[in-house]
């Protein structure tokens, strides 16, 4: 039986070709998946495998908002007094203390950070010991001093600088900024992406970074014969507890590791479901083909069941050929993979999301689960149809005019209305529950419905293909109309592959309209400011010297600055907001729906509506708040609707300094023009002011919108390119189809040709089905899509989406795409059918 | 879709009598050892308006010489006239367009697209060509092959002779310079074949229709005006006015004087 299937697999070498694709692609992307995230988890592991210290002090922060390599929140200070102190517990060895803050931007020579725009500048405090330093100095000396630095080495590559040159950085304290500093040393600190680094001897980084007498952390050695735990239990004996927290530097690792695998776990889920996706539309693939395979050769079947060849060795043959072919399938797919997973990461970097990537992982369980996947879909979907072949006497196979069973579509059709029935009894849960749950019921619902969708397109087909035939007149557009109608099971097939991923496209489409139509609504009916000054995304704080200088500026009229810290409570977190309510109402509107934003002041707060309703707050009530300083009862005195950025708790400078906020530090200034002032002057005045605060930008209303729809914008590219891999998988599925029908339709492409068909006309015919399997899947794609983005932005609307906008445009162009994907399809298939010998196609068996 | 130019073949009517015409044809398959010389040097002439049938052993290289003359297969030597046109100086396109316009086809079997109706078959040819389908003419052809209450069926639903009338309908429907009928009836009983041959026949008859027919079945040939023999790529004798006995006992003394 192995010869007889190897035999087969050889015969027919084109075939041979298309289905092995099918199976590489297809376990290419699990396994580029995996890889990718293994390899990511693998350098964060390896980042954090060294501990900073063996003891570490730090400022108690209760919020946990800390952020380890670049959170939002710049970290707590505390008084390098501290330092001391910690070293007259017994079983110190030395105490050393650290700064570790964001805002020393490397500077290129467009005064831009060297890191891109969504990188985070760190400034950290160089560390003598290199034993327990976290960077191993590569080249070069210590900084030390005012006008000396050490760059992390990918930092100074992307400067392009090495030891003895220069570089400009701009720092959050001194912000003469854009002062030259000299390269002392260049450093491996393991962060290679998504960050640069930048090294100051300890006093410089306080001058500079947090403010001279102040750090963040106390880095403690034990001496011999302490343990880390019981060192770091005296320290907290000794120091104020409600103030200071000292851990092993083992739990401080974990923590910090910790932190970045919260916050990349949303990747990995994010890059299986695409995995998945890809997995899905491959199996398509090779299920479709083998079933065409398997239906080409019922006779050849029937001829070996009536010379004696029992059902279950027809059966046995095809699978082992099925084996044969996955196996080695699979293999390649596992090299592409890896290959794959390389260009995801360049995929991110493109897209600015860099991230450590030292290590590469090949684990067992992805060769294990590339196998499964490639092997058991190849021989189900081979098995399947060797099943109903032979299931046919083989005499009625045998006299057939090459027609293979026919399976009723009674059982598919009831498949696909039930899964339908399910699709719309989710869509109910999901709009009649609330938020969070109903989300999942929508998406739970978009599983069925494109999978109902995909039972019912043969019954689609028929009716559409005639629908779209309509501009063809002629006899060459019917007859590809009349061809594609011939088999309405695999037209489905061929065009459900494309709309798969055409219609999670579509949904991301709706999805990000929406969003970006909601936010321009917002900033249009709240937005009352003339321009905003801050650093955009993560609004690090600037120093508040700032709003001095420009608030004198000609020209600008009322103004005003927030500050901003973080709160807990339960499993919510949230902003305090510090702002002036004599003047920011009339920068952002605030809709107040009960008291009055005028009442806030030391400990009272204005709380927004949504959080308030969460935990039960009214207007008079005492609100119980873990702030990063600690616990503080709040009186809330006016409740309001979330606006733009605004939500939690607001107060004024006094009470949220209390709260965390970074003393002498503004998040945005918001600036309202005077009467009769010329916005571009001021704009060019402002910037010149700016100058010296690199980070910080100036923005009006139509920039904060257009950078809005620019990150929506590159991370719906991103999903693209993702989603890319499913939809050549789906093309590729059309090459294979097409293929298929012209081996199948030899005899009469011969005939065409011989009573008078060009070679163009035959071209054009295939070119045709092609063009409208695409526009059919694309279609039905877009369709699902719209619906499932609607049903999405409905269940999502008290959220806070609450505009629905759907983009006409693009939407039309992923059609004109599906067409024009369905005619590079066409290539091949359409050359080889034009190209046919008439005679021998006549007198093909 | 606009055609270029085609040279015309002269119409029925030109002082030319030979509708179709071969000098020194010669088709060479393979090369070295497996080189076969399927037609060596062949001259014929078929007359306009004229039944004239292909016999020969299997072999002989009828089939060969028939796809020469319709254009279909390359030459490798010699010349084939369609009315004035000499084929080897067309290309594809032009050989395509000339087949299209001037010839008609019957093939021994599957001669129709399935997923047409007979009526679309029929005018197939005609519909890409982009031409308009002279329907006096339908009309005509589709009553004397006797399918009018058939031509909404698609071929599977069409028994074997029915599916070989609608093929000769399609043939005759562009009103072809000439039709090439390869062994029509090889897939039928003998009442359908006969009704093809009928057909043809009458084709002659009545509308000076040139067919040419290559058959193996003395009965069929019988329906010819004229009867070429061919034997390894050589015609070896003609017949004019046969009767199936007389093709008979010509094909058996061709036997014996080869054995």
């Amino acid at each position: 039986m192995i010869r007889t299937a190897t035999r087969n697999l050889l015969a027919h070498k084109l075939r041979l070709v298309l289905t092995l694709l099918a199976i590489t692609l297809g376990v290419s992307f699990v396994v580029g998946t995996y890889v990718f995230t293994d390899s990511l988890n693998k350098s964060l592991a390896q980042l954090f495998d060294t501990e900073p210290a063996d003891v570490v002090v730090q400022p108690v922060d209760s919020a946990e908002t800390s952020g380890g390599g670049g959170g939002q929140a710049p970290a707590l200070t505390m008084p390098d007094s501290i330092i001391k102190q910690v070293a007259e517990v017994n079983g110190v060895s030395s105490a050393i203390g650290s700064v570790n803050q964001v805002g020393a931007i490397v500077l290129n020579d467009e005064d831009e950070s060297v890191g891109g725009p969504n990188s985070t500048p760190l400034g950290v405090s160089w560390e003598p010991n290199q034993d327990t330093s976290q960077a191993t100095l590569l080249a070069g000396s210590a900084p030390k001093g005012n006008d000396q630095v050490a760059l992390d080495s990918t930092t100074a590559d992307k400067a392009n600088v090495s030891v003895g040159d220069t570089v400009r950085i701009s720092t959050p304290l001194k912000t003469d900024a854009k002062k030259e500093w000299q390269v002392t040393a260049v450093v491996d600190i393991g962060l290679s992406g998504g960050v640069t680094v930048v090294l100051f001897d300890l006093p410089t980084a306080q001058k500079y970074l947090v403010g001279e007498g102040l750090i963040n952390q106390v880095l403690v050695t034990v001496s011999d014969g302490s343990t880390p735990s019981d060192v770091a239990t005296a320290i907290n004996n000794s120091l104020d507890s409600n103030k200071y927290t000292a851990i092993t530097g083992q739990e401080a690792s974990d923590q910090q590791e910790q932190q970045i695998t919260d916050s990349l776990g949303f990747l990995n889920t994010f890059l299986l479901i695409f995995a998945l996706v890809a997995v899905f539309v491959s199996a398509f693939l090779i299920f479709n083909t083998f079933s065409m395979l398997v239906a080409q050769r019922t006779r050849e079947i029937a001829l070996m069941r009536a010379v004696g060849a029992s059902r279950r060795q027809i059966q046995s043959g095809v699978v082992t050929e099925a084996l044969l072919l996955s196996v080695v399938a699979s293999t390649l797919g596992i090299l592409l993979g890896i290959g794959l997973a390389f260009g995801l990461r360049a995929l991110f970097d493109l897209f600015g999301l860099q991230l450590p990537s030292s290590q590469f992982e090949l684990a067992p369980r992805t060769i294990i689960v590339a196998y499964a996947v490639g092997i058991v879909v190849t021989v189900a979907a081979a098995w399947i149809p060797a099943n109903r072949a032979s299931a046919v006497p083989p005499i009625a196979a045998l006299r057939a005019e090459s027609s293979p069973p026919k399976a009723t579509l009674t059982r598919r059709l009831w498949l696909g209305v039930a899964t339908w029935v399910l699709a719309l009894l989710f869509i109910y849960l999901g709009l009649t529950n609330g938020t969070e749950t109903g989300v999942a019921w929508i998406g739970l619902s978009a599983v069925f419905g494109i999978i109902g969708t995909i039972a019912l397109t043969p019954f689609l087909a028929a009716p559409a293909l005639s629908v779209m035939g309509l501009p063809f007149r002629g006899a060459v557009g019917r007859l590809a109309v009349q061809n594609s109608k011939r088999s309405p099971r695999r037209t489905a097939a061929t065009a459900s592959a494309l709309m798969i991923g055409v219609s999670l496209m579509s949904i991301m489409v709706v999805f990000a309209s929406s969003f970006t139509a909601t936010a321009d609504q917002a900033i249009d009916e709240a937005y009352g400011a003339d321009f905003t000054l801050g650093s955009p995304p993560q609004y690090q704080p600037f120093d508040s010297a700032l709003y001095g200088q420009v608030n004198g500026i000609d020209g600008v009229g009322e103004s005003t600055f927030i500050r901003a810290t973080t709160g807990t409570k339960g499993q919510s977190t949230f902003p305090g907001y510090g702002i002036d309510p004599s003047v920011m109402p009339s920068m952002i509107n605030f809709e107040v729906t009960e008291g009055s934003l005028a009442a806030i002041g030391p400990q009272k707060a204005a709380v927004d509506t949504d959080l308030a309703e969460t935990n039960g707050w009214k207007v008079g009530d005492k609100a119980n708040v873990t702030w990063r300083t600690g616990q503080s009862e709040v009186e809330v005195v006016a409740l309001y609707e979330p606006v733009l950025v605004f939500t939690g708790f607001l107060t004024d400078f006094a009470t949220v300094r209390d709260w965390g906020a970074p003393a002498g530090q503004d998040t945005a200034i918001y600036l309202k023009l005077a009467e009769g002032a010329d916005a571009e002057q001021v704009r060019t005045d402002v910037k010149t002011v700016l100058d010296k605060y690199p980070a910080v930008g100036i923005q009006d209303q139509a920039q904060i919108k257009a950078d809005i729809q620019d990150q929506i914008n590159q991370l719906l590219r991103f999903i693209f390119a993702l989603l890319g891999l499913a939809i050549i998988i789906a093309v590729l599925g059309i090459v294979n189809t097409l293929l298929l029908s012209v081996v199948e339709r030899t005899r009469e492409l011969g005939l065409l040709r011989a009573i008078g068909g060009l070679r163009s006309q035959v071209r054009r015919m295939i070119v045709l089905e092609a063009l409208m399997l695409g526009v059919f899947g694309a279609i039905i794609g877009v369709v699902l899509g719209v619906i499932y983005g609607v049903l999405m932005q409905r269940s999502l609307e008290t959220e806070g989406l609450t505009t629905l906008a759907i983009p006409v445009i693009t939407l039309i162009v992923f059609i004109i795409a599906g067409a024009v994907a369905g005619m590079l399809a066409a290539i091949w298939p359409a050359t080889t059918a034009s190209r046919l010998n008439i005679l021998k196609a006549i007198s093909t068996e | 879709m606009s055609d270029a130019p085609v040279p015309q073949p002269p119409a029925d009517e030109s002082p030319v009598a030979a509708a179709v015409s071969a000098q020194g044809l010669t088709k060479i398959y393979g090369e070295g050892d497996t080189r076969v010389v399927a037609l060596d040097a062949v001259d014929c002439e078929i007359g306009a308006g004229q039944f004239t049938a292909v016999m020969g052993p299997s072999g002989s290289g009828k089939s060969t010489l028939m796809h020469c003359l319709a254009g279909l297969d390359s030459i490798t030597s010699g010349e084939v006239y369609i009315g004035n046109v000499a084929l080897s100086q067309l290309n594809d396109a032009q050989l395509t367009r000339l087949r299209r316009q001037s010839i008609g086809f019957v093939f021994q079997a599957f001669n129709l697209i399935p997923t047409l109706t007979a009526r679309e078959n029929i005018t197939l040819p005609m519909d890409i060509a982009g031409k308009k389908v002279d329907q006096e003419w339908f009309d005509t052809v589709v009553q004397k092959v006797g399918l009018g209450d058939r031509l909404t069926h698609k071929p599977t639903e069409l028994s074997g002779g029915q599916q070989q009338r609608v093929a000769c309908a399609r043939a005759l429907a562009s009103r072809p310079h000439v039709v090439f009928a390869d062994e029509p009836t090889g897939n039928l009983d003998s009442r359908s074949g006969a009704e093809v041959l009928e057909f043809l026949r009458r084709s002659v008859d009545e509308y000076d229709q040139t067919v040419v027919m290559v058959t193996h079945d003395p009965v069929a040939a019988a329906y010819a005006d004229r009867v070429l023999f061919l034997a390894d790529g050589l015609i070896v004798d003609e017949m004019a006015e046969p009767t199936a006995d007389r093709v008979l006992q010509r094909m058996i003394a061709f036997e014996v004087a080869r054995s």
